[in-house]
């Protein structure tokens, strides 16, 4: 999608030269083991430390330059629209789109705030299980919530209003409580041309839904197909809208950004050699200190953080187990994937406005329940210093307490996980968590 | 909808902690196999007129070929550029006994990182091509993070079972 100017032929070949050394070691067996470490060691002084051209290209695959303003998306057409951006935008933050009148999307994705609550879990109409991530580059995620259950914005924008503990209402309130206000009523029409008729809207019962209770579903079911379908269409164009506003958050470039620009700018000069010498100053904006270098070292080596936080997301949007589910009560995507291949609003049903080559993560999508148990959605890096607490359950207060999670994992024989067996001692967290923060 | 980074496909061989935790977790059998069993060939294919070949980047098709485990077929795994994290991949199985092409093969596919103990991102499916014997195309195959990772495949067919493993670098 985003071609990259840096992936020069030159970079090319020069990579597949440093690969194959790698490979070599790798096929020439574990009795090397020695030699890996030692050339760490070797770089561990951080005043030191010299990025090689094959890092130099890893590094700048992470940066931001690389991110499009905006993560397309095919399922909905109106992503783009300026009168769906307004709307949503409107619809974000009002209210009344709540049983109590008091819950909008903004009570709990605070503008202010980083689009977060910074709550541990989140709370509204009632207490929930999991923590408000931030809103920042939504656009841009492939799965939405920590269990990827959602496989578009629009999609998702839809869950919130109709969840119990939430906004709390019926997708036949949301319809009625957006069309009854002239001007959301006005900028509907404009922007998806139909309206259902008013006789149509007094005739929908407001309790009926789908996904609750008995009563609820049995009224549901009375419902004509054709009423239920054009109930679902105005509901998904209410998400459509709300996703288009989403659009319009976007990740600061940030001080991590800034370093791999001056990065850019020294190799431009003869020395591509960086050294302290030809650094900015230590607190120059895009200079980085020793501290957050070796952080910067230890993320892409020995810590092998990349190998789940890559990509200018620093996500590599997949599914991931790092030992944080908890059996019996909250085992992450083994919960929900089954079900996504059958949800009315994902990118293969008929409110997705996506052609079927387009749905191929779903479509090819993992769902044995065995397998992905306790896995979850590999959240971004960017930003994470101002999105605390941490985890899917915000268990974490700290970026501290977060990266001291990956320090010693636990025996894959005991607990099943993915964390690369490593230990990090108090100096390399502490680096670690310096570098984070220039994310 | 989804982020693709061509760079990170390359990059990771920069990777050596998560080779040598493959190394510490014990798979043997994957180094030995990547050694004995399987050939990476690079070849290049189309290379566009001088002036283009840089723009463009060169358009490489990469094979890797192995024998089953009970030496019942040849498998030739084939993708038109070398695999790379984040995208779908673009491969195919060439299936050959004794160098004949094995149509009607019931082929299932699997895979994941030994060293990380996680299986393939996805559920990829196997699909005959037509007017190709022996070929048949991998639907869906991604690989999510850098590193060594291992890609079989369970055959059945001419009336024996059989395993194709593939173990490379991505
Ligand atoms: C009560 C607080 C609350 C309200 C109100 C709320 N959200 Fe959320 N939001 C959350 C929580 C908690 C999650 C994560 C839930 C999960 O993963 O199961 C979330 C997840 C999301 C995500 C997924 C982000 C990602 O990275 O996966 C998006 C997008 C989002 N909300 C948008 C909205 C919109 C739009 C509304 C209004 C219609 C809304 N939210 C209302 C708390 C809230
Ligand atoms: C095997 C893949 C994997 C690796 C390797 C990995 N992470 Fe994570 N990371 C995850 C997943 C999955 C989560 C979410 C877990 C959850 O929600 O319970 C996560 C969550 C986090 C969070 C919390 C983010 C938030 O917004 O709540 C931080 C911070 C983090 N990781 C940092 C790191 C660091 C630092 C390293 C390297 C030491 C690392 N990760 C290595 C997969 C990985």
């Amino acid at each position: 999608m985003n071609t990259n100017p840096i992936t020069s032929h030159f970079q090319w070949s020069l990579l597949k030269c440093f690969c194959s050394c790698v490979i070599a070691v790798f096929i020439s067996g574990c009795d090397q083991e020695p030699q890996d470490s030692q050339m760490l060691q070797k770089n561990v002084k951080a005043d030191q430390i010299v990025w090689s051209d094959a890092e130099k290209v890893l590094l700048q695959s992470l940066s931001i330059r690389n991110l499009p303003g905006v993560g397309l998306d095919s399922s909905n057409r109106y992503q783009l629209n300026p009168d769906a951006i307004k709307l949503g935008k409107q619809l974000f933050f009002d209210t009344k789109l709540s049983s109590t009148g008091t819950i909008s999307c903004a009570s709990c994705h605070q503008p202010d705030n980083q689009f977060i609550d910074g709550k541990r879990v989140a709370l509204a109409v009632g207490e929930g299980t999991r923590n408000t991530p931030s809103l920042l580059g939504a656009s841009h995620q492939q799965w939405f919530f920590w269990d990827g259950r959602k496989d578009s914005a629009w999609s998702q924008a839809l869950e919130p209003l109709e969840n119990p503990v939430e906004h709390n209402l019926t997708r036949i309130e949301v319809i009625k409580k957006v069309l009854v206000n002239p001007e959301y009523k006005n900028s509907y029409r404009q922007i998806f041309t139909e309206l259902p008729s008013q006789q149509a809207l007094d005739s929908w019962p407001s309790a009926a839904k789908p996904n609750g209770d008995l009563a609820s579903l049995k009224l549901w079911k009375s419902l004509p197909i054709e009423s239920r379908k054009e109930i679902n269409r105005v509901f998904s164009n209410i998400g459509k809208s709300l996703a288009a506003y989403e659009t319009t958050l976007k990740f600061p470039v940030s001080r991590f950004d800034g370093y791999l620009d001056s990065l850019k700018t020294t190799e431009l000069g003869s020395a591509s050699v960086d050294t302290p010498n030809n650094e900015p100053s230590k607190h120059a904006v895009s200079g980085f200190t020793d501290n957050e270098k070796a952080g910067l070292q230890l993320f892409i080596g020995k810590a092998a953080c990349v190998s789940c936080h890559h990509s200018p997301l620093l996500s590599s949007q997949h599914f991931q187990n790092v030992a944080t589910g908890i059996p019996g009560k909250d085992t992450g995507r083994a919960m929900v994937a089954e079900a996504q291949r059958w949800d009315v609003f994902n990118c293969l049903g008929e409110y997705s406005d996506a052609p079927k080559d387009d749905c191929k993560d779903l479509t090819f999508m993992k769902n044995n329940r065995h397998e992905l148990s306790g896995s979850f959605k590999v959240p971004s890096l960017r930003n994470v210093i101002n999105t605390a607490p941490y985890m899917h359950d915000g268990r974490y207060q700290s970026l501290a307490e977060a990266v001291k999670h990956y320090a010693n994992p636990p025996d894959t024989k005991l607990i099943e996980h993915h964390m690369p067996m490593i230990t990090l001692d108090e100096r390399e967290q502490k680096r670690l968590v310096d570098f984070l923060k220039t994310l | 909808m989804l982020l693709q980074n061509k760079l990170l496909t390359i990059s990771l061989c920069i990777f050596m902690p998560s080779l040598m935790t493959a190394c510490q977790s014990g798979s043997p059998e994957s180094t030995q196999s990547a050694k004995e069993t399987s050939e990476i060939a690079v070849t290049d294919k189309v290379i566009a007129s001088s002036s283009d070949s840089v723009k463009q980047g060169t358009a490489q098709a990469w094979t890797i070929s192995t024998k089953s485990k009970n030496n019942h077929f040849d498998g030739i795994l084939e993708c038109q550029q070398a695999p790379s994290v984040g995208d779908f991949q673009n491969c195919q199985l060439q299936l050959s006994q004794s160098e004949n092409p094995v149509d009607d093969a019931s082929l299932a596919i699997d895979g994941g990182m030994k060293a990380h103990g996680h299986g393939l991102p996805t559920q990829p499916k196997m699909l005959a091509v037509e007017g190709q014997a022996g070929v048949y195309k991998i639907d869906g195959l991604k690989f999510s993070m850098p590193g060594a990772w291992t890609v079989g495949f369970l055959i059945k067919a001419n009336g024996v079972n059989d395993q194709l493993i593939f173990d490379f670098i991505v």
